[in-house]
């Protein structure tokens, strides 16, 4: 392989370890802003039955809850929280926008593959050539919800996203052969 | 231009035990993942091989599945088949094959195991 052959390969591969490691850091940012939407929602509510509970006792109206009864407060999330919440939000539209192309909208949202795992996917499509992008989409997610039907876990799921991402190349070589003849879509 | 028939793959393990687990029934349909699981390989291995077989090559042909999405409730699958030419091409192909399988204990599973 020339120089420029192995720099250019280096150079890819470079660019998908990196998006790959920017997607597990988004799908543990989700999770993290998940937990973080739930414990703000729960805080809120405490502090509304908190806030109702004392407005009670200062009214001097019939106290129906008891000290004892009284919710506990829980710490309101950090804004490191909210920030990640924030980022995980807009990255999960982005990502469901490339993942989708196999159009899974129509499908029961329960059992659906993984988004990171569907993102992913996306990300080894935009590898390939523009004709046969959605083709191989549609094949790929077609095999993902195989996978998921099979109870597949999240990781089985994105251990097959990566490894189509890692052979997005070589099947973009192939696909891309000068002797390629017109196949049926 | 040399003709694109008396061409074949470079036939590396991957590639054989692709062959091969078309080969043991050459009329049959099999999509991605049957075929991972008859030849043992992961399917990143397996669509860039089947890429080049079809497209390059014409060895395979490939259809997707007859079936409504919706009422079914899943993605249609791509089915592959070997051509009658490329069956053949694919036997000869084998048969010529340097490293084979069968020389170093490689088989391809029995259709229809785990993925």
């Amino acid at each position: 392989m020339s120089f420029m052959g192995s720099a250019a390969f280096w150079g890819f591969a470079g660019i998908a370890v990196a998006f790959v490691s920017l997607c597990v850091i988004l799908v543990q940012v989700r999770a993290v802003s998940a937990e973080a939407r739930r414990a703000r929602a729960k805080w809120q509510g405490r502090h509304i039955q908190r806030r109702a509970f004392e407005k009670r006792l200062f009214v001097g109206s019939h106290v129906v809850n008891s000290p004892r009864q009284m919710p506990a407060s829980s710490p309101e999330p950090s804004w490191a929280r909210v920030l990640a919440t924030t980022v995980s939000l807009w990255a999960g539209r982005r990502l469901r926008r490339i993942g989708n192309k196999g159009r899974l909208r129509g499908f029961p949202a329960r059992g659906r593959p993984a988004l990171s795992a569907r993102g992913l996917l996306g990300a080894a499509a935009i590898l390939l050539p523009a004709a046969d992008r959605t083709r191989y989409v549609q094949e790929y997610l077609s095999e993902l919800w195989d996978l998921t039907q099979a109870d597949e876990g999240r990781l089985r799921q994105l251990l097959y996203a990566f490894r189509q991402l890692r052979s997005a190349i070589s099947m973009s070589r192939a696909l891309r052969s000068p002797r390629r003849r017109g196949a049926a879509p | 231009m040399g003709s694109k028939q008396h061409r074949a793959p470079r036939m590396t393990i991957p590639t054989q035990l692709v062959l091969s687990a078309l080969l043991r029934d050459p009329a049959q349909e099999m999509y991605g993942l049957q075929i991972c699981a008859a030849a043992g390989l992961p399917s990143g291995t397996i669509h860039p091989i089947l890429g080049r077989l079809e497209h390059e090559f014409g060895w395979l042909s490939s259809r997707w599945e007859d079936i409504e999405p919706e009422a079914e409730g899943r993605p249609k699958r791509r089915y592959y088949r070997l051509t009658e030419d490329g069956a053949e091409r694919a036997r000869i192909a084998l048969a010529q094959a340097s490293t084979s399988i069968s020389a170093i204990g490689l088989r391809p599973r029995p259709a229809g195991g785990p993925a």
